[in-house]
C-alpha cells in the first residue's frame, strides 16, 4: 500500500474515496500518513489534504526558487479550468434542479444531463458556451451529445470526474471537487472584482431563477 | 400445514390480482374498470383497499406499510414502527402471563406465552426495520429531495427520531422485563436471543446513525454557501468574459492551492549491479516455477499409421568441370610455384577430355574474379592488349600459387 499511495502521490494524483477507495482508507490512517509525509518529506514534498479531508496530494514543502516555475504552471491551469468547471458544475446543478453544489462522491449520470440538456434551451445554451473555453472542448459533432460527451471527457481529463458504471454511463465527482472548492474559496474571499451577494444585480439574479426553473 | 391452509389460500388469490395491486401501490390510486373489477372486489373483501375520493381507491396503510419494508421504498418522513407501542403492549402481556400463572390458568399462560413470543419478534423486527429505513436514508444524503432546506428539515427529523429511538433503548435496558421472564425458560430465551443480547448492536447503530445526522446538518450549512458561492462566481464570469484571476503565483507565500507539487513521471526498473539486491533478486528467481510445460517436443505431424517410403533425395553429382577446378587449386595452393592454368590442362587429359580449354580458362579466370573469400591461393592473369584500344583484353593464361608464394616475377 505504502508503494502504491507514494507512487500515485508522486505522480499527481489526488487520492480519494472515489478513484481510490482502498488507498485513500490506507492514507486515513494517521500511522500511514505520517510514513507517507516522512517520505515525501526527503524529497521536498509533504502530503497535503483538501479543506474538508475529501482527497489527499502532494504539494510542495516550502516554496523555492525552483517551486516557483511550478506554482506559475499551476496558477495558468487554475485560469484555464476555472471557467469550464464552474460552467460544469452549475450545469450539473441547473439540471438536476438542485441547489445544492456536487460533492465528492456524487453521481453524474450521461443519460439524465443528455435529456436535461435536450429539453432546456438554457441549458443547451450553456453547453454551447463551452466551446469558448477553450480548443479542446472544441467537437465536430455540435449536438448537445457530441458537445456533452467532449465535455465530460474533459472533466474526467482533468481528474474532477472518474468513470464507475460504463454501461449504465454514470461517473462520480472525485475528491479533487473538494481542492477545486478551495480555489473557488479563496478566489471569493480574495479577489475584490467579484461582487458580494448584496451588491449583485439583482435583475440578474431574477434571470437566472427564471432560466433555472 | 397442508397446502391448503387460508394463508397460502390468501396468498395465492393475491398473486392472481397482482397487476391491481402493483398499480395502486405505484400510482397511488386505483380507478375501477371492467378489468380489475373482480380483484378490486377481492381486495376489498380482504380489507387491503381503501375507498378514496372520486370513487378511487387505494392500498390500506398496514399492506402499503407491508409492501415498503419488504420492498425497501424510500418514503418522506417516513413514521417508522410504534415501537413505544410495540413495547407498552409487552409489558401488558408479562403481566397478564404472570396473574394468570398465579391464578393457575395453564390454558391462558399458553396463549400468553405465545403473545409474548411474538411481541418480542414484533420489537425485534421493528427496531431492525427502522434502522435499515434510517441507514438508506442517511447513505442517500436524503437524495429524493432536491433542494438544500427539504434536505435539513428531514435531516431534522429524522435526527428526532433516532434520538427518541436511543431513548427508547436506554429506558428498555433497564425495564428489568429480563428478570419479569426468568421463570419461563422458552421466554427468556427468545428475550434473550432475539432482543437483549442484539440491543447494544441496535444502539451502536443507532448511535452511528445519529453522529452522521449530526455531521450532514453541518455539511448542509457549507453545501449551501458554497452553492451560493459558486452561484456568484458564475454570474461574476458570465457578467465578465474577460475576466481572469490576479496572478497569485507572484505573492511572497502563494496560496495552498498553488503548492501542488510537479507531477513525476515515476517507473520502476530492478538494479542489478547493486549488490544490497543480490539476495532480493535471489529470492525472486527462486520464486519462479520451473515451467517444463514451455518446452517445445517436435512430434511429427499426425495421419494414418502407415509406413511410407521416404521422399526420395535428389543429390546433384558435382561437374566434371568443378571437380576438375577443385584439383588444380588444391595442386596450386599446396605448390610454392606459379602454376600454369593452361599447362594443367593440358598435364591432365584425363579430367580434361570433356572439357574445352577456353572453357576451362574462362572457368579458372571466374574464380580467381570471386573476392572477399578467404583462400589459399592467389592467381595472376596473364593478358596482352592489341595495339589499337578496343576495351578488349586477350588473356593467355592464368597462373595460380599458394597465398605464401613469392610474388610474380614477370619474365
Amino acid at each position: 500500500m505504502f508503494e502504491q499511495a507514494a507512487l500515485r502521490l508522486l505522480e499527481g494524483a489526488f487520492i480519494c474515496e472515489t478513484s481510490a477507495p482502498s488507498l485513500f482508507r490506507w492514507l486515513n490512517a494517521e500511522d500511514n500518513r505520517l510514513e507517507v509525509d516522512g517520505y515525501l518529506r526527503k524529497i521536498g514534498r509533504q502530503l497535503a489534504e483538501t479543506p474538508n479531508g475529501h482527497a489527499f496530494y502532494a504539494s510542495w514543502q516550502k516554496i523555492g526558487t525552483e517551486e516557483r516555475a511550478e506554482v506559475k504552471r499551476v496558477m495558468v491551469i487554475a485560469k484555464q479550468t476555472i471557467r469550464p468547471v464552474v460552467q460544469f458544475l452549475t450545469l450539473c446543478m441547473d439540471a438536476n434542479r438542485t441547489d445544492s453544489a456536487p460533492v465528492p462522491g456524487d453521481r453524474v449520470d450521461y443519460g439524465h444531463l443528455l435529456v436535461a440538456v435536450t429539453e432546456n434551451p438554457h441549458l443547451q445554451e450553456k453547453l454551447r458556451e463551452f466551446v469558448s473555453f477553450g480548443k479542446e472542448f472544441g467537437v465536430s459533432d455540435a449536438s448537445p451529445k457530441g458537445m456533452l460527451e467532449k465535455v465530460i471527457q474533459q472533466m474526467e481529463k482533468a481528474g474532477y470526474l472518474v468513470l464507475f458504471n460504463k454501461e449504465q454511463e454514470a461517473w462520480r465527482f472525485t475528491g479533487k471537487l473538494d481542492y477545486y472548492y478551495q480555489l473557488v474559496d479563496f478566489l471569493m474571499e480574495n479577489e475584490s472584482d467579484i461582487k458580494p451577494d448584496e451588491q449583485a444585480d439583482p435583475e440578474d439574479e431574477g434571470q437566472q431563477t427564471r432560466r433555472l426553473f | 400445514m397442508s397446502n391448503t391452509s387460508p394463508v397460502s389460500v390468501l396468498l395465492a388469490k393475491l398473486m392472481r390480482c397482482s397487476p391491481t395491486i402493483s398499480a395502486a401501490y405505484y400510482d397511488t390510486r386505483l380507478h375501477r374498470s371492467e378489468e380489475n373489477a373482480r380483484d378490486v372486489e377481492m381486495l376489498r373483501h380482504f380489507r387491503l383497499l381503501s375507498p378514496d375520493i372520486r370513487d378511487a381507491y387505494r392500498l390500506r396503510g398496514s399492506f402499503r406499510q407491508f409492501l415498503n419494508t419488504a420492498l425497501s421504498t424510500e418514503r418522506l418522513y417516513a413514521i417508522g414502527a410504534n415501537i413505544g407501542g410495540y413495547f407498552e403492549r409487552l409489558s401488558k402481556l408479562i403481566d397478564e402471563h404472570a396473574y394468570a400463572f398465579h391464578d393457575g390458568r395453564d390454558t391462558d399462560c399458553e396463549r400468553y406465552e405465545a403473545e409474548i413470543r411474538e411481541a418480542i419478534s414484533d420489537v425485534a423486527d421493528a427496531i431492525d426495520d427502522d434502522l435499515t429505513v434510517l441507514e438508506m436514508q442517511v447513505s442517500t444524503k436524503f437524495a429524493a429531495v432536491p433542494t438544500i432546506a427539504e434536505k435539513r428539515r428531514q435531516n431534522l427529523y429524522y435526527q428526532q427520531r433516532t434520538q427518541l429511538l436511543v431513548d427508547l433503548l436506554e429506558n428498555f435496558h433497564f425495564a428489568g422485563f429480563g428478570d419479569q421472564l426468568a421463570g419461563n425458560e422458552e421466554l427468556a430465551l427468545s428475550f434473550r436471543a432475539l432482543l437483549e443480547d442484539r440491543l447494544p448492536v441496535f444502539r451502536e447503530r443507532l448511535k452511528t446513525v445519529l453522529q452522521q445526522l449530526n455531521q450532514y446538518l453541518f455539511e448542509f450549512r457549507k453545501i449551501e454557501v458554497r452553492a451560493k458561492s459558486l452561484r456568484r462566481l458564475s454570474l461574476h464570469l458570465m457578467r465578465n468574459p474577460d475576466w481572469h484571476p490576479k496572478d497569485w503565483d507572484e505573492s511572497a507565500s502563494p496560496p495552498e492551492w498553488l503548492c501542488l507539487a510537479r507531477p513525476l513521471q515515476v517507473t520502476l526498473h530492478p538494479d542489478c549491479r547493486a549488490p544490497e539486491n543480490e539476495s532480493l533478486l535471489r529470492d525472486i528467481a527462486l520464486s519462479i516455477p520451473s515451467s517444463p510445460g514451455i518446452r517445445v517436443e517436435r512430434r511429427p505431424a499426425g495421419g494414418a499409421l502407415i509406413d511410407e517410403p521416404a521422399e526420395p533425395r535428389v543429390v546433384l553429382a558435382t561437374s566434371p568441370l568443378r571437380k576438375a577446378l577443385l584439383a588444380f587449386l588444391r595442386d596450386a595452393s599446396s605448390s610454392s610455384t606459379w602454376l600454369s592454368a593452361r599447362h594443367w590442362w593440358l598435364a591432365h587429359p584425363v579430367w580434361m577430355d570433356t572439357i574445352r580449354e577456353d572453357v576451362w580458362l574462362l572457368k579458372v579466370l571466374s574464380e580467381a574474379d570471386k573476392q572477399g573469400r578467404e583462400r589459399a591461393w592467389k592467381a595472376h592473369v596473364v593478358s596482352s592488349q592489341p595495339e589499337w584500344f578496343d576495351g578488349n583484353l586477350t588473356i593467355r593464361d592464368i597462373l595460380v600459387a599458394s597465398r605464401e608464394a613469392p610474388e610474380y616475377q614477370h619474365a
